[in-house]
């Protein structure tokens, strides 16, 4: 029995040895290894049809289009002076006479006109009570009818003013100068032949304006509204500064409602508003002289193409954001006698316009420095994970370069919003990594630091330290490029021109028992 | 303490009233029982041994429940829970302490009621069995993360079963065979055993891949249920004894004979899947989900759980005080309740008093779990047979460093 009670306590003596602690969840440090990204960024997405477009060949292309117009022509003006005063009237005789119509300015001759304003004054004196009725007609006046345009006496004294509006002076198409009036007076009264019945006086003093008109023009000018005479460049990422543009063009399109021909006088300015540099170049043809216009018709508008090439070249290498057509107008050409010209008074001469710089270029050793960091604003709660769990990470990139550009990317990261690359007290962590363009990769395919299907391979580390930055408030971030490649780079905008990136963050953090709620 | 000693001791005695009951005696032994079974538990072990023997098994008074793992120990779970803390040597030791997967065993079995006369006898006993296994790379992902690229799990490292029946037993022993008289006498006995299913889980398929790599992270978990109760089977069971020289008793069983339970009352299948192809931080946004998650079940059509064949083969020697015995049992396929790892077990039994016995067992360690050890005491008179023993996995005693024990009651009256 001894034995057994022994046993019995040796037992209870086991089984009390078995303390169980409280269950916590402990702390341990794992690996993530995360998938972040696997996308491919194609050239042809930059392509916006606003500012950056392709061309027939694919070349990614930039682009700045606009368009002016003129004002409307508005009324041709005939300033004339004529004046006939005292003409006598004799009864049975009718009197017809010529006055001469010419422009006081010397700037007009009419060959059709519709007119829209104009006055004809007539003053009928000392006129025989038998005088029952005079008519005055003047042939080159017409009604819209055909019919002539004639005024009648009725006994009224005094200046009397007959409107002449809309009706028409010479004929249309008819290419003959209407330098002359012709007047016709008709008496009607009981008295004999031969006596005299008064006088009569008339004048057009006034200039006739014509709504529409066909004749000749001289010294007439168009301006263009300087409102609309800017093309603003954006460049995708800033990198103005750090190529140069080996080819561009100016295409100007204009649409010419005139009937006459013109002369097309103007210049290109090209500014950079960065560097404040200015370039400047007349529009002229191979031999200096303005660009001639073609007239349009009475169906409709004339069209005429202008195409610059190498002199806007010259002024692309500057890299303006602006280009503008500076005092911009057209000259009417007055043309010969035989030949008039023809216009309405809301006509307009409008023109388009397109410069177009393909992305040719000449790479040059040029940071691309935005003007301020970026402030990478993470919530409190992303901070606070990162403080408490992250522990150090490894970002891994796989880049598959496919376009001729190679660059290095250094990536400055501070607490302060002063974060100077070239001062390395202003910047906590820098990192930095070369992308190679695909005619390096296409010559080394070897190389380590390419994988067999020509991926570049980038390991990017952060260290708990570094890590712990990513938990400040005041986080920013400082990115620069340069450009590594030289000579004449054309970049294509092809589906087989891209940039694709695989990601993966290779990250250690500590599991904890609060991790699962903040999460 | 002595409360806690009590209490537990009440529940053992309980438990197999929600549970089931076989026989206890056998865990005192760690297993090494063949030759050491008589009256009933004959039935069970060696069917020759049935021997003019009368003896009562009431029920729930013969139980054994064990419980078991191959890698934790209650001193490494304190070790973790003090220290708050994993550290690289402890995943290490966590790691070097699975051998390919973290496997759970449990079991119970408890005699629901028996009786032998002569040279028969008739029981029944309700059995409870179950297995997980979790594949190691789930914890090397846990505790390490995913530092490789690529993880692979199958049913072999990790999959979940158990199997619940309740027997109805009858057994007939005793019988010689007609042998020279040159040869020792060489006993037969048979058993037959109805078999009634409660319950059975079983994985029927389990599938998993995680990668996650620069092609994105992908994960496909397949995994497949087949849950069923209401069962009915047979197995049998043939055993020979001898006793080739004095004291020395050699035998052979085979055991699961035709075994096998049909389910037919009620039967799923339980699908579980969790998909994610090429996914990356960047595709996600609030509109969509990490994983696809899909989860269905279906009627699954009437099968049958084999119960693979298992022979064991034991030997004991008796002295006046003291008896040893050595078991090795070989499943022939593995299942709930067999293996195809075969085990040896030594078994001992002390007596200086007759009416008060120790037992001793001894099962060196295999690739299905850590070696055990057991002890129990007795307390016996002519007629009543009373025993208490404990099992310790991975450990000489119960203690923390256990990484399992089993506990064991058992009563018989004999006649």
């Amino acid at each position: 029995m001894e034995r057994l009670v022994m046993m019995l306590i040796l037992i209870a003596g086991l089984l009390a040895s078995c303390n169980i602690s409280k269950p916590v969840l402990p702390e341990w440090d794992v690996t993530l290894n995360i998938p972040l990204i696997n996308r491919s960024f194609f050239v042809s997405d930059l392509v916006d049809s606003v500012n950056i477009i392709t061309d027939d060949n694919d070349i990614l292309t930039i682009t700045g289009s606009g368009s002016m117009e003129s004002p409307p022509f508005g009324l041709v003006r005939l300033s004339t002076n004529i004046t006939a005063n005292n003409i006598p009237l004799v009864s049975g005789i009718n009197a017809d006479m010529t006055l001469p119509l010419f422009d006081s300015a010397g700037e007009t001759d009419v060959s059709y006109g519709e007119i829209a304003t104009g006055v004809l004054k007539t003053m009928f004196a000392d006129i025989a009570p038998e005088v029952t009725l005079i008519e005055l007609s003047i042939e080159e006046f017409r009604f819209p009818n055909g019919e002539s345009f004639s005024i009648s006496y009725h006994g009224e004294s005094g200046w009397q003013e007959h409107s002449l509006a809309s009706l028409r002076i010479g004929t249309i198409d008819s290419g003959v100068i209407v330098d002359s009036l012709h007047l016709s007076v008709r008496i009607f009264s009981s008295l004999p032949d031969k006596v005299s019945v008064g006088n009569m006086s008339l004048g057009i003093t006034e200039p006739l304006c014509f709504r529409v008109f066909q004749g000749h023009l001289r010294e007439r000018t168009v301006w263009l509204d300087e409102d609309s005479t800017f093309i603003d460049i954006e460049y995708p990422f800033g990198i103005e500064d750090a190529i140069r543009l080996q080819e561009a063009s100016l295409k100007i399109y204009i649409t010419n409602e005139l009937g006459f021909h013109c002369t097309f006088h103007g210049s290109v300015l090209a500014e950079n508003s960065r560097t404040g540099e200015k370039l400047s170049m007349p529009i002229l043809d191979e031999n200096d002289n303005p660009y001639t216009i073609n007239p349009g018709t009475m169906a409709g508008p004339s069209f005429t193409e202008l195409i610059f090439e190498d002199n806007i070249s010259q002024l692309f290498q500057i890299m303006p954001d602006k280009i503008s057509l500076q005092d911009a107008y057209f000259t009417l050409c007055c043309g010969t006698e035989e030949e008039v010209g023809s216009v309405r008074d809301t006509d307009t001469i409008s023109l388009r316009y397109q410069a177009d710089a393909p992305f040719i270029f000449e790479l040059y050793e040029s940071t691309i420095v935005p003007d301020k960091p970026m402030e990478l604003k993470l919530t409190d709660e992303q901070r606070d994970l990162i403080r408490t769990y992250a522990n150090d990470a490894l970002l891994g990139l796989m880049i598959k370069n496919k376009i001729p550009l190679g660059f290095t990317a250094n990536l400055y990261f501070g607490d302060t919003d002063t974060i100077d690359h070239e001062d390395s007290s202003t910047y906590l962590i820098h990192k930095s990594l070369t992308l190679r363009s695909n005619k390096w990769v296409e010559e080394n395919p070897t190389h380590p630091d390419l994988t067999q299907d020509g991926y570049q391979l980038f390991n990017l580390s952060l260290s708990h330290a570094e890590m712990e930055l990513f938990s400040d408030a005041n986080l920013h971030l400082l990115w620069t490029f340069n450009f590594n490649n030289s000579g004449i780079i054309t970049v294509t905008a092809s589906p087989a021109d891209y940039i694709h990136i695989k990601s993966m963050m290779r990250l250690n953090v500590r599991i904890k028992e609060d991790m699962w709620d903040d999460i | 303490m002595g409360r806690h000693l009590i209490l537990g001791l009440i529940l053992l005695l309980a438990l197999p009233l929600v549970a089931g009951n076989s026989a206890g005696l056998p865990i005192f032994f760690a297993d090494s029982y063949m030759m050491r079974a008589r009256g009933v538990e004959a039935n069970y072990w060696n069917p020759a041994l049935l021997n003019r023997m009368g003896e009562l098994w009431l029920p729930a008074l013969n139980t054994g429940i064990s419980i078991n793992n191959n890698a934790l120990d209650l001193k490494y779970y304190n070790h973790i829970m003090d220290n708050k803390e994993i550290t690289e040597s402890d995943k290490v030791e966590l790691l070097s302490r699975m051998s390919g997967s973290l496997k759970f065993n449990a079991k119970v079995e408890s005699s629901i009621v028996g009786f032998c006369m002569r040279d028969a006898s008739l029981s029944s006993s309700l059995h409870l069995f179950g297995k997980a296994k979790l594949s190691q790379r789930y914890l090397d992902l846990l505790l390490y993360g995913n530092e490789e690229e690529h993880y692979e799990f199958s049913k072999k490292d990790t999959n979940v079963e158990s199997l619940g029946y309740i027997d109805l037993t009858v057994g007939m022993g005793d019988i010689r065979l007609p042998l020279p008289e040159s040869i020792p006498d060489i006993r037969f006995g048979w058993s037959g055993s109805l078999l009634f299913g409660v319950e059975e889980l079983d994985t029927a398929h389990y599938s998993g891949i995680f990668t996650s790599n620069y092609d994105g992270l992908s994960l496909k978990q397949d995994i497949t249920l087949r849950a069923s109760a209401g069962g009915l089977g047979f197995k049998g069971m043939i055993g020979l004894a001898s006793e080739p020289i004095e004291n020395l008793h050699a035998g052979i069983t085979l055991d699961n004979i035709l075994g096998g339970i049909r389910w037919g009352l009620m039967r799923e299948n339980l699908h579980y899947s969790i998909s994610a192809e090429n996914v990356y931080i960047s595709d996600l946004d609030d509109d969509n989900d990490l994983f696809e998650v899909d989860e269905w079940d279906e009627q699954a059509d009437p099968f049958t759980t084999k119960l693979p064949m298992e022979m064991r083969m034991g030997v004991l020697y008796r002295l006046k005080m003291v008896d040893l015995s050595m078991d090795y049992v070989q499943g022939f396929g593995d299942s709930v309740v067999t293996s195809k790892v075969g085990r040896i077990s030594f078994g001992s039994e002390f007596s200086p008093l007759y009416a008060l016995p120790l037992y001793f067992g001894f099962s060196p360690g295999n690739s299905d779990g850590p070696y055990q050890a057991a002890f129990g005491i007795g307390l016996r008179t002519r007629v009543i047979a009373l025993g208490l023993g404990v099992q310790s996995f991975g450990s000489l005693f119960p203690s923390s460093k256990s990484k399992g024990i089993a506990t064991a009651l058992s009563l018989r009256i004999k006649y």
